[in-house]
């Protein structure tokens, strides 16, 4: 949920005024060559085209891009893909490619999404985007790109592991629509957070982050007794995933931290039935760690600040973690045998080169480039 | 005439951005004196050093010198910039803490004639809040509250999903005001 827009105010106000205090004279002749004289451009000296040349270029160039067009057109019209696909959000929408990153088409145009997932049958695909500035909306695709459904405001949706259901939050309500039968109702049990919730994998159960940030809680679909999680070294939780035993969540924490020092982001287990934490990593991840189970549940996965881990489910916090590059985890390989990664250049943005999909064995011997541009990505389930 | 119209229908930073790509030292300076204040003001509050925050934007300057041609949207120039300038000074806090040096400057830098005491003091108080947070914290804050990014273009910036983003920003928001004792 937000918070009270005064304190919001007030902090921003002071943040401002406080940044102020870098607002001095500067030189900025001074500083543009210094920063000139780490590298000189090497100025070209290949005249501007003539009038006739510039025309030649305009006509190449409609020529091409008539090239491009049909085909794009063609791709687009291709009634099928044999295999799993991956689905991926591009600069300039999303796109389903093949599961070795050949052939993507555009299936969806957007430039700003925050989440992809398909369902659990592999037919759906739920795309979260933002059609304009901080106004979200979830839709859900098939491959041919059509429409099934559509919501505004949505902040956070997340798909049932059985049929067509999504779990889906905007900013005051937590709702789970059936697209199959229509039906949209809150849970008889209703979660509060709007931003991180899961399914249990048998669907009987939701687990979220309670409102005070520093609690999961875990309700019944049915409306039978919640379960609160938690650890009092805990102060904020983000990302809870169920193992596929759905005994045990792993979540992102940062712990309780008062001291000059700053506290950094560690990943905790819990056992779902005592509601205690039972294992974790030290919490020294300078970013939010994105944690995933292996399709067996016997290892976890997860990426913060550049680096990516591989471990065995207990004990995490041995430090004996495989390591490979990498910014973002995309995910399990179905078998296990292999994760999707997202990883950026040195620098990153939305100015930077866009980053890249690689699929990354977990024992770290075998990378395989997969896709240029790639932001989000998710793979496609096989039944 | 049909240059000056087509440089009016591109913009301003578009031209500038362009001369520049092309070498214009000139035009680099004018973009300079245009952005550093806005860069310099982020870089403050992720560092929360004056120096190192001098430090981070030259750095950005020079890799802005070396990478403007790669720059899609021209008219984005002020995000860009402001993108490198707290990437960099996050680079710079999370090596610093690395060596062990102190820190945040938490007061030494608030002397700052005129200010009004409980302005000072509150502002000594938000200091010592900010200390207590990470460099990747304090990124999102300033990019949120300094330079007015929204969720996604944060996430653009830092690598992270948007959603992500909202949550540790909200986060961020309940844990500063429990520090600041507020409300």
């Amino acid at each position: 949920m937000a918070e009270p827009l005064d304190f919001e105010t007030t902090l921003a106000a002071r943040l401002q005024a406080r940044a102020a205090l870098a607002a001095r004279p500067f030189d900025a002749a001074a500083i543009a060559i210094a920063a000139v004289a780490t590298r000189p451009v090497r100025r070209l000296s290949i005249p501007w085209p003539t009038v006739t040349m510039r025309w030649a270029v305009l006509a190449g160039a409609a020529i091409l891009a008539a090239l491009a067009g049909a085909l794009l057109a063609g791709a687009l019209l291709r009634a099928e893909d044999t295999g799993p696909m991956l689905a991926v959000t591009r600069s300039d929408g999303v796109y389903l490619a093949k599961a070795d990153g050949t052939e993507p088409r555009r299936l969806f145009v957007t430039d700003a999404e925050s989440r992809l997932a398909w369902s659990a049958d592999g037919t759906l695909l739920l795309v979260l985007n933002r059609p304009k500035a901080d106004a979200w909306r979830a839709s859900v695709l098939r491959t041919d790109g059509s429409v099934v459904w559509t919501m505004d405001g949505v902040e956070w949706a997340e798909w049932s592991h059985v049929g067509h259901r999504v779990a889906w939050a905007d900013a005051s309500h937590y709702v789970i629509t059936d697209l199959d039968t229509g039906a949209t109702a809150p849970p008889v049990w209703s979660p509060n957070n709007t931003w991180s919730s899961a399914w249990s994998p048998d669907d009987m159960r939701i687990v979220v982050i309670d409102t005070d940030g520093r609690s999961l809680v875990v309700g019944q679909l049915d409306g039978g007794a919640t379960v609160r999680l938690t650890s009092p070294d805990i102060e904020s939780l983000f990302g809870p995933a169920w193992s596929p035993d759905g005994r045990a969540i792993a979540v992102a924490y940062s712990p309780a931290c008062t001291s000059p020092h700053p506290c950094g982001w560690g990943i905790a287990i819990f056992d779902v039935v005592t509601g205690r934490k039972i294992d974790g990593t030290e919490p020294t991840a300078q970013g939010l760690p994105d944690v995933q189970w292996s399709p067996d549940g016997t290892r976890l996965a997860w990426v913060e600040a550049g680096t990516g881990v591989v471990a065995d489910r207990l004990p995490l916090g041995d430090g004996g973690g495989i390591r490979f590059r990498g910014d973002l985890l995309a995910g399990w390989a179905p078998d296990g045998r292999s994760l999707l990664v997202r990883r950026s250049g040195p620098d990153f943005g939305d100015f930077a080169p866009p980053p890249k999909l690689w699929r990354v064995d977990v024992d770290g011997s075998h990378e395989v480039l997969l896709l240029e541009d790639a932001w989000q990505t998710a793979a496609q389930p096989t039944p | 005439m049909a240059t000056i119209i087509g440089e009016l229908e591109r913009g301003p930073a578009t031209t500038l951005v362009e001369r520049a790509v092309s070498g214009d030292e000139v035009a680099f300076t004018r973009i300079v004196a245009a952005h550093q204040d806005a860069m310099a003001r982020v870089a403050f509050i992720v560092t929360g050093d004056l120096d190192l925050a001098d430090e981070a934007t030259a750095a950005a300057w020079a890799i802005a010198w070396r990478r403007l041609g790669s720059l899609r949207d021209p008219e984005k120039l002020r995000s860009w910039l402001v993108s490198i300038a707290a990437n960099e000074a996050r680079g710079l806090a999370r090596a610093r803490r690395r060596h062990h040096v102190v820190e945040l400057d938490v007061a030494a830098d608030l002397a700052v004639d005129g200010m009004d005491p409980d302005a000072h003091a509150a502002d000594v108080d938000l200091a010592n809040a900010l200390a207590s947070l990470g460099p990747d914290d304090r990124t999102l804050l300033a990019l949120r509250y300094v330079a007015g990014f929204d969720s996604f273009e944060i996430a653009r910036a830092t690598g992270r999903s948007a959603s992500g983003t909202r949550a540790r920003l909200a986060r961020l928001l309940a844990r500063l005001r429990t520090e600041l004792d507020h409300g």
